[in-house]
């Protein structure tokens, strides 16, 4: 019965297309990413930290993008008044996300998207009149250029506007969708590893390879994250200099070659590949599509986190022994309270020669790669006012993108202004290819904008602080701690903006220069990943114990992913002990490092 | 490294004589001499007689060591010493590895690598090209087995690294100051004149650089076209213009009326930037209403902008008074809000007007 059920109403209608009575009014919301066809339109969960939500975005590169649809029950037959919450993404005076909502086939009248307002908010769609028990909704997006929206609420009874402040809003969802009454309890792991990118998935693989009960929870569909297909960002760093060959087998068996940053052909980053080695591991859960937002403490103990499904909205509750924090942002060592760092250190506070000579919020950004292809004919892009601008004397003349393409600096905060920097770089390359195809024609009229990264390649966030720190001093002088681990050997690569882009484009960079300083081969001490007062919280990924100086070199992902190694088999440790992983380090190291060295 | 061109080179521009190449076509040939060799440079005018762009025919070897090969091509400047382009005899091609021919791709790559200013090869030694380590000469010089270091990849044709390079570096040479030293002999206002109505962005900074001083004070006779670089399509070059000009030039109706013209039409970036400077000019009364009748156009952020530079006039009109109380009252709540802001305080505003800010209350 309840699967003939399930079959005929998709999991996504049963649960978040919830309605509430207060008193005479009802009231349906509507999750966009509950769609049960999404069409050409794409999940975006990168905000939630902001908005507490994921949405849906028609990413089509200049192209309108299939229609999404969703059937919608409703309590009551009737005039309902139309909430659409949106954005106009580029107000540059008018951007160029446009949308419309069929409701039953008939169009609201207003075009969104357009407002020329880039705050999220509520806009009034009119108002419907429900004669069954259910509507069809369709998105009909108008021009591929990423026009985005959160929720759909239909209401009678009042004409007040929903509310767009947060705590509100939240409440308002909890109500509709039944969030925190619909929890659900995935289960007690050991070792609960959040984030699913190289670090991430390296640390859950050797924890399950060593009898852990481990969960990874991803808040994407894919494994590997800057070196997934979504990013595309090749993996850097050398296995092969490592002073413990053991380190590293893990890394080496997710590395699928060098495909190169931004290449346009999706299956050169192996995704299929992290999975199967993933789903290969009978101790590890994957858990995709779940965004971890709040994490349970007691006593500087994190006991368990919560994350929500990005498209079905589905609050899941993982409890576990030992955390890993491989988020990248130090997204759960923020939520539990753990002592972090962003931004750069001054030159007096760390010694470093490199360090910037007064502290501030510089980081590295973020980016957005894109690579186009031949085609067979002449096509055209239209001309993007709404895009930065270009012209003969400033362009990047370039028929597929590398890592310079990148956007931060400063100028935003890499999370809580993650969408406005993916919007940036979304200027930035749209208008420039603009100006490629509308004035470059003899060289691009037969080439096609064949990929274009919706989600950012962030290089740079919170920083976690362990018991040691470290810095450029322990980098260059190859100190090598009791605790050496991971054998790092990048460059210290501390990219900033380059001095042409700054020039016609002050505090609005795109593009990014660096200066590669070299290093020895060196070691990364186990004191850098793990908290120094979450106790029983690890860290690996560009999110570990440095300095801004030093996390330069650590960064890259081969690196990131021997450092998830090294958390497996500490955390297998610590368990072992019953200890907390700072103890491993006071009470076990002998052992610790046996396993490293064997 | 023994290739011939360059370095610590003394040039002198040798003897000048006029010559008719074509019917059409006048030009002047100039000896430059580079390493203790002259070569002629020519300069060649256009239909109405003025300057044009120079070219230089070249036969070169591309050399590494000892091992040489021919080069033929005949490379062509701007009147400023920038590259343009490049002709090679259809006789003679240019040939990579083996002798094999530059096909259509490598002829565009070419031309990409000889226009990019900013190479990486400006800074190598083209003995750092290629990695010491593997490095093996053959028969032909650009066939060195040796893996070209990835860093200069980008900035080469596989097979054809020194070709290449000689040929940057010879675009890029001293023949650029050599250039500019002739065109100075030849400026002239008519000069002038045509740069800032040019298409090519460098002979516009060229110009304006020579207009326009310091303090933004234009030479007499060059105000329309600056104007004209103020209402270009190159943004970059109008928001030079603007962040620099005297606003002395702006005193009047007339010349309001014309920045007016060319805000409406400006793209949104370039809006921005003429907002910022705007605050500073006592508008016109009827300028002001041209302002006030825009408003509608425009969304919440230039709105705000713009009302800025309405707030910082002394008296606005009554018209425009009028324009703005209605948004007091609109249901768009941001542009009411950002009109109470802007106006409330302002000393010389109607009754009406301060009884309307009075009457406003705050959402």
């Amino acid at each position: 019965m309840m699967n003939d059920f399930l079959k005929i109403y998709p999991l996504s209608l049963i649960f978040f297309f919830c309605l509430l009575r207060l008193g005479a009014q009802e009231q349906v919301l509507v999750e966009t990413e509950s769609f049960h066809q999404k069409g050409g339109w794409v999940i975006d969960q990168q905000s939630f930290p902001v908005l507490h939500s994921s949405y849906l975005m028609a990413h089509g590169m200049g192209r309108p993008v299939a229609d999404a649809r969703a059937t919608v029950k409703f309590p009551k037959k009737g005039t309902y008044k139309v909430w659409l919450r949106t954005k106009d993404w580029a107000p540059y005076p008018v951007g160029p996300g446009k949308f419309k909502l069929y409701v039953d086939g008939k169009a609201l009248a207003p075009t969104f998207g357009e407002s020329g307002d880039s705050a999220w908010k509520w806009y009034s769609g009119g108002e419907i009149n429900v004669e069954k028990d259910s509507v069809e909704l369709v998105l009909q997006d108008l021009t591929g250029f990423n026009g985005r929206i959160d929720a759909i609420l239909f209401s009678n009874g009042s004409d007040a506007e929903p509310p767009n402040e947060l705590v509100a809003l939240d409440k308002l969802r909890n109500e509709l969708l039944g969030l925190r009454a619909g929890l659900k309890e995935m289960g007690d792991f050991d070792l609960v590893v959040v984030g699913g990118g190289v670090a991430g998935t390296c640390a859950a693989i050797s924890a399950a390879r060593l009898g852990l009960k481990v969960a990874l929870i991803q808040d994407r569909p894919l494994l590997g994250g800057n070196n997934s297909s979504e990013v595309r960002v090749h993996l850097m760093g050398d296995l092969d200099k490592s002073y413990y060959p053991k380190l590293g087998r893990i890394v080496r068996e997710l590395d699928n070659g060098d495909p190169g940053n931004g290449n346009p052909n999706a299956k050169e980053y192996g995704d299929a590949r992290k999975f199967a080695i993933v789903k290969a591991e009978k101790n590890l859960s994957l858990f995709v599509n779940t965004h971890v937002y709040q994490a349970e403490t007691e006593n500087n103990i994190v006991k368990a986190v919560v994350g929500r499904d990005i498209e079905t909205n589905q609050e899941k509750r993982f409890t576990g022994k030992y955390f890993a924090d491989c988020t990248g942002d130090g997204t759960l060592g923020f939520l539990a309270g753990a002592d972090f760092r962003m931004g750069r250190e001054s030159k007096q506070e760390t010694g470093e020669t490199l360090a910037a000579d007064k502290a501030d919020d510089f980081t590295l950004g973020t980016s957005n790669l894109w690579a186009s292809l031949p085609v067979d004919s002449v096509t055209t892009f239209p001309e993007t006012p709404w895009a930065l601008t270009f012209s003969d004397e400033y362009h990047i003349d370039e028929e597929q993108s590398d890592w310079q393409w990148e956007t931060g600096f400063g100028n935003f905060n890499t999370i809580t202004e993650a969408e406005q920097i993916r919007d940036h770089n979304l200027r930035a390359v749209y208008g420039n290819w603009s100006y490629l195809k509308n004035h470059k024609r003899d060289k691009y009229d037969k080439r096609d904008l064949a990929w274009v990264a919706y989600i950012g390649g962030k290089r740079e966030s919170r920083r976690l602080l362990g018991d040691h720190i470290l810095t450029q001093m322990d980098i260059q002088e190859g100190k090598i701690y009791p605790d050496a681990t991971v054998t790092a050997t990048w460059t210290i690569d501390l990219h900033f903006p380059d001095k042409k882009n700054s020039l016609y484009f002050p505090d609005e960079e795109f593009f990014a220069g660096t200066k590669h300083i070299r290093v020895a081969p060196y070691t990364i001490p186990y004191r850098c990943l793990y908290s120094r007062n979450i106790n029983n919280l690890f860290m690996a990924g560009r999110d570990i114990s440095t300095t801004h100086v030093a996390f330069g070199s650590t960064r890259v992902m081969r690196t990131c992913g021997m450092m998830g190694e090294v958390v497996g088999m500490a955390a297998f440790l610590a368990k072992e002990h019953q200890t907390t992983p700072r103890g491993v380090y006071e009470k076990h190291l002998p052992e610790f490092m046996g396993m490293i060295k064997d | 490294m023994k290739t011939k061109f360059y370095y610590g080179i003394s040039l002198f521009i040798g003897c000048l004589w006029l010559t008719a190449v074509t019917a059409q076509e006048k030009s002047e040939k100039y000896t430059v001499s580079e390493a203790g060799e002259a070569y002629p440079l020519v300069l060649v005018y256009d239909r109405e007689n003025d300057p044009a762009y120079f070219f230089r025919d070249i036969f070169t070897p591309v050399c590494l060591d000892s091992v040489c090969k021919p080069v033929r091509i005949k490379l062509f400047w701007d009147l400023l010493g920038n590259y343009l382009r490049y002709e090679v005899p259809a006789d003679e091609p240019l040939t990579k590895l083996d002798h094999e021919e530059f096909t259509p791709e490598d002829h565009a790559q070419l031309q990409a690598i000889l226009s990019n200013e900013n190479s990486l090869l400006k800074d190598f030694k083209l003995e750092d090209l290629v990695d010491a380590r593997t490095q093996h000469l053959s028969d032909s010089v650009d066939a060195v087995t040796g893996a070209t270091k990835n860093t200069v990849k980008s900035e080469v044709i596989e097979g054809a690294l020194y070709t290449c390079y000689t040929l940057w570096h010879l675009v890029h040479g001293p023949v650029m100051n050599e250039i500019q030293k002739i065109s100075q002999t030849k400026l002239d206002n008519q000069m002038l004149h045509r740069f800032l109505r040019s298409a090519n962005f460098h002979y516009v900074y060229f110009a304006l650089d020579e207009v326009m001083d310091e303090g933004g004070v234009i030479r007499e006779g060059f105000f329309p076209d600056v104007l004209i670089v103020l209402a270009s399509d190159n943004v970059f070059a109008a928001r030079h213009v603007w962040q620099r000009i005297n606003l002395r030039y702006f005193a009047e109706r007339k010349e309001q009326e014309e920045l007016w013209r060319i805000f409406v039409h400006s793209p949104y970036t370039q809006q921005v930037v003429f907002l910022k400077r705007m605050k500073q000019l006592a508008l016109d009364p009827r300028v002001v209403r041209l302002v006030t009748d825009y408003l509608p156009n425009l969304n919440n952020a230039l709105f705000k902008q713009t009302l800025a530079v309405l707030a910082s006039q002394d008296s606005l009109p009554e018209a425009s008074q009028e324009q703005l109380i209605v948004y007091l009252t609109s249901t768009d709540k941001d542009k009411a809000e950002a009109v109470y802001e802007a106006m409330n305080g302002h000393a010389q505003l109607s009754e009406n007007f301060n009884k309307q800010l009075g009457i406003y209350s705050k959402p």
